[in-house]
């Protein structure tokens, strides 16, 4: 019971950080190789926040946070007017980075061998309502202006642009965003797990975080939410099939794209007014039909 | 002076695309801006709408100089365009389309708009409104649900209308808003246009290749012929100017 | 000292040169991110390796093994993973999110066979150094460096003069007109893809040879994936600049600095790069016409 519990646990934290990969890569097509950095970002500076300098918890998670936050402004600030390429290779080249510091300053962070004695203060409470919040957050984006917004600079930047988005800056936000969710998730890890080493966090997590998303659906926050809750946790859950499981999640995964392009729910949003019947909410409908030229 | 262009230039290269082309639009006008292909038309217009940065020369729009600002900045300074080859969001429906040119009128953020709350819904709600009325405009409500790709090219170039009036533009640049129009849906452009000239109080330019169309909508045509500007005037005096006949001429000998 | 360096940097990014052109092969004709050709190289290391252990062969024969085995791995992986989506018409991003679920997949199927372990090749040079006018430069990075450069040799010929090689290079312009004016299309990506596999498999199998073997060798490819962005996409010229400028960069930081740091030098050198000269060593930029 204990074990599953811990497995869910585990994927409700990596389900936040995929979440802003569902913003970022999903709705607004930036594709970074260096979320998982964010991650590692937002673990270690809790950790060594409330470890070595004696912060209390919730300070420490929210500086981690506003540190992701800072750095992610300074290198969309250098890449984003870019092309995206490049902003691809920025982002991995900052993952890199960020695990090549971890792992060389070994008096702060403990080195490749991992920073231990995290106290354990991440609760299951905690963590649920983490993610009812985040979810939340993510949908009021996802219906606004600022979701479609998205999208539409993911199709055509330049239209946009003469619509009057300001597509730099919308990219800024997202990306900061994306960097403050991925960073609260480490911080969420780092405390449950009590333990932290570079290695968790290298581009090929942040690769997967693409890859749940396009399971899902790039433009349904319920299927974001549906494929990386799924593959966060099944791994663990099937640990009988260890070796086997991550060929099969990338064959179902090469099936679902090329037979349901836009993912498994295309566009389609499980919304409450679908449930309760109440008011109409200004989700997209009907795209989860095929019309992808 | 409601828009007043000066010597503007742009270079690719070793090419001269635009050679010190200067123009003057006045309120409730519609100017034609017509020339052989290559010419530079769509040059001119990316540069009024901020797409490309002019070499030289200046944009002034109602008093302000607007060469360098940003697409963005020129188009919420009342800007409105539509491309040549239809560039709707296709993933987005008509009614959402329209809605984009909307959005940067509302008051919110983003941290606000992620909490969410009734000031949010109810900018929504305005946002909505508003494009639903640049599409009634255009006769396209019935439509809203619809995706583009799924409408007859001459209802899309209407739909990229709607959205270019999305944010109250008072100068709308259209880029050969009739190219691939059967007759019948050119008659009835001609009509919309004169209408939104009168109803919204708003200037229009527009790149043209088909002379009949010019000579009967615009009230003030430029000619440009290989980036510089050979012939202005009114309809009449364009027809009869030499230069422009010539440089016609050449072009169909250039097509035969 | 330092020529010793830049020498040994210079092997290494022949080495990264290999890949970028592999790499930026595929990117020109199909313009998205290939990253399978890290599995590529991975697999057709594999192969070389196990052909290596069963019949003793020496280096030529099993590097021979791993180019060709890097080319039919590259044709299959186009034919499973990318034609049907070609076929269908999808977006680019599909193909780059098919690539990087191709890189896992491979790699996942190279741990269920050979297990999460290292593997050695049999020595089979020297470990020996030639001494020329001071410099001494090992056998290792000699065979590395001669590889590569007679590679991109062939490759450049091949390019220039022959009817394929002059149809890929259509292709990189424009893959759409290519189908109007006749050319196989399909052809013309199975080369693409064959030719970037042999650039792929000698790469892994060099790389194989001069480490070791595991799993996860095919994320090398982002080094060709740096140098090919650093070159300018879309430019095989430049991603062989990148990539020598890339060898060289890593090899002094590693001499001055340390493995540890390198990554985060090298990013900021990138950076700093990019932001300097966006449109990259060659100096094409793609524009957008609105």
């Amino acid at each position: 019971m204990e074990y599953y519990t811990s497995v869910l646990m585990f994927g409700a934290i990596s389900t936040i950080g995929t979440l802003g990969t569902f913003v970022l890569t999903g709705l607004t097509g930036l594709f970074s190789l260096g979320q998982a950095a964010f991650m590692a970002i937002g673990a270690y500076s809790a950790a060594m926040g409330v470890v070595r300098y004696n912060l209390p918890f919730a300070p420490a998670v929210i500086l981690s946070v506003g540190i992701a936050v800072g750095l992610a402004y300074i290198i969309g600030y250098a890449t984003l007017n870019l092309r995206q390429d490049y902003f691809a290779l920025s982002t991995f080249g900052f993952g890199e980075a960020v695990r090549a510091v971890l792992t060389t300053s070994v008096q702060l962070t403990g080195g490749a061998l991992g920073m231990t004695g995290i106290p354990k203060l991440t609760t299951g409470p905690l963590v649920v309502i983490s993610l009812v919040v985040v979810v939340w957050l993510i949908r009021n984006v996802r219906v606004s202006r600022f979701g479609r917004e998205c999208v539409a600079l993911r199709l055509d930047e330049t239209a946009a642009q003469a619509m009057g988005v300001d597509v730099f800056w919308r990219k800024m936000q997202v990306f900061m965003l994306g960097a403050a969710l991925s960073a609260y998730a480490g911080a969420l890890l780092a405390f449950y797990t009590s333990y932290a080493e570079p290695n968790m966090f290298g581009w090929m997590r942040s690769v997967e975080w693409i890859i749940m998303v396009f399971l899902g659906g790039r433009d349904s926050l319920t299927g974001a939410l549906l494929g990386s809750f799924v593959l966060n946790t099944a791994p663990e859950v099937l640990r009988f099939a260890s070796q086997m499981r991550t060929a099969i999640y990338c064959i179902l995964i090469l099936v679902t794209l090329n037979l349901r392009p836009r993912g498994l729910l295309g566009a389609w949003e499980l919304s409450f007014s679908g449930i309760f019947g109440q008011r109409r909410s200004a989700v997209t409908r009907g795209g989860g039909s095929q019309h992808v030229s | 002076m409601f828009l007043k262009v000066k010597n503007l230039t742009k270079r690719f290269g070793g090419l001269v695309a635009v050679d010190n082309f200067s123009m003057e639009v006045t309120r409730r006008q519609i100017t034609g801006l017509i020339g052989p292909n290559g010419a530079g038309k769509t040059t001119v217009l990316n540069m009024l709408s901020g797409l490309y940065r002019p070499d030289g020369g200046s944009i002034v729009f109602e008093d302000r100089e607007i060469s360098g600002k940003r697409p963005f900045e020129i188009a919420r300074m009342g800007v409105g365009r539509t491309f040549q080859n239809i560039r709707l969001f296709n993933e987005l429906n008509v009614l959402e389309n329209v809605k984009i040119a909307h959005g940067w009128r509302s008051r919110d953020n983003l941290l606000l708009t992620m909490i969410g709350g009734t000031r949010v819904s109810r900018a929504e709600k305005e946002i909505t409104r508003k494009a639903e009325e640049c599409l009634e405009r255009l006769d396209l409500l019935r439509l809203k649900n619809e995706y583009p790709g799924n409408l007859p090219y001459g209802t899309q170039r209407r739909v990229e209308i709607a959205r270019a009036l999305g944010s109250d533009p008072k100068l709308l640049l259209l880029d050969e808003p009739a190219a691939g129009l059967n007759p019948n849906e050119v008659h009835e452009l001609m009509a919309t246009l004169r209408k939104l000239v009168e109803d919204l109080d708003i200037s229009i330019v527009l790149i043209e290749h088909r002379m009949e169309i010019v000579l009967n909508l615009c009230e003030w045509i430029f000619v440009l012929d290989f980036g510089k500007k050979i012939a202005e005037g009114t309809p009449k005096q364009i027809r009869e100017n030499p230069a422009v006949i010539a440089a016609y001429l050449g072009e169909e000998s250039r097509d035969a | 000292m330092i020529i010793q360096q830049l020498v040994n940097g210079f092997s290494v990014g022949a080495v990264y040169a290999l890949i970028a052109v592999g790499f930026g092969l595929v990117f020109n004709v199909l313009k998205f991110s290939n990253f399978s050709h890290g599995s590529t190289m991975g697999i057709s290391a594999y192969i070389a390796y196990l052909f290596a252990m069963k019949f003793h062969l020496s280096i030529v024969p099993t590097v021979s093994i791993g180019t060709i085995a890097g080319g039919i791995c590259a044709v299959l992986v186009e034919l499973i993973a990318f034609r049907p989506l070609r076929k269908r018409g999808g977006q680019i991003v599909y193909f780059f999110v098919t690539s990087i679920t191709m890189l896992m997949l491979l790699e996942n199927i190279l741990v269920i066979f050979f297990g999460d372990t290292f593997y050695a090749f049999p020595k089979m040079i020297a470990s020996t150094a030639i001494t020329v006018a001071g410099v001494s430069i090992s056998t290792l990075y000699l065979v590395m460096l001669g590889c590569s450069v007679c590679a991109l040799a062939l490759l450049s010929y091949w390019l220039k003069y022959t009817k394929m090689g002059v149809a890929i290079r259509a292709a990189s312009c424009a893959i759409n007109t290519c189908n109007l004016m006749g050319a196989n299309v399909d052809a013309v990506i199975s080369w693409t893809f064959f030719v970037a596999g042999l650039m792929a498999g000698l790469s892994g199998s060099l790389l194989g040879i001069s480490y070791t073997l595991y799993p996860q060798i095919g994320q090398i490819v982002v080094k060709g994936f740096i140098a090919s962005v650093v070159g300018g996409l879309g430019n095989l010229t430049g991603a062989v600049v990148g990539a020598i400028l890339l060898g060289i960069l890593e090899v002094f930081f590693i001499a001055t600095i340390g493995a540890g740091l390198t990554p985060a030098a090298t990013f900021a050198i990138m950076v700093l790069f990019l932001f300097l000269r966006p449109q990259g060593v060659a100096g094409t930029i793609v524009r957008d016409k609105a």
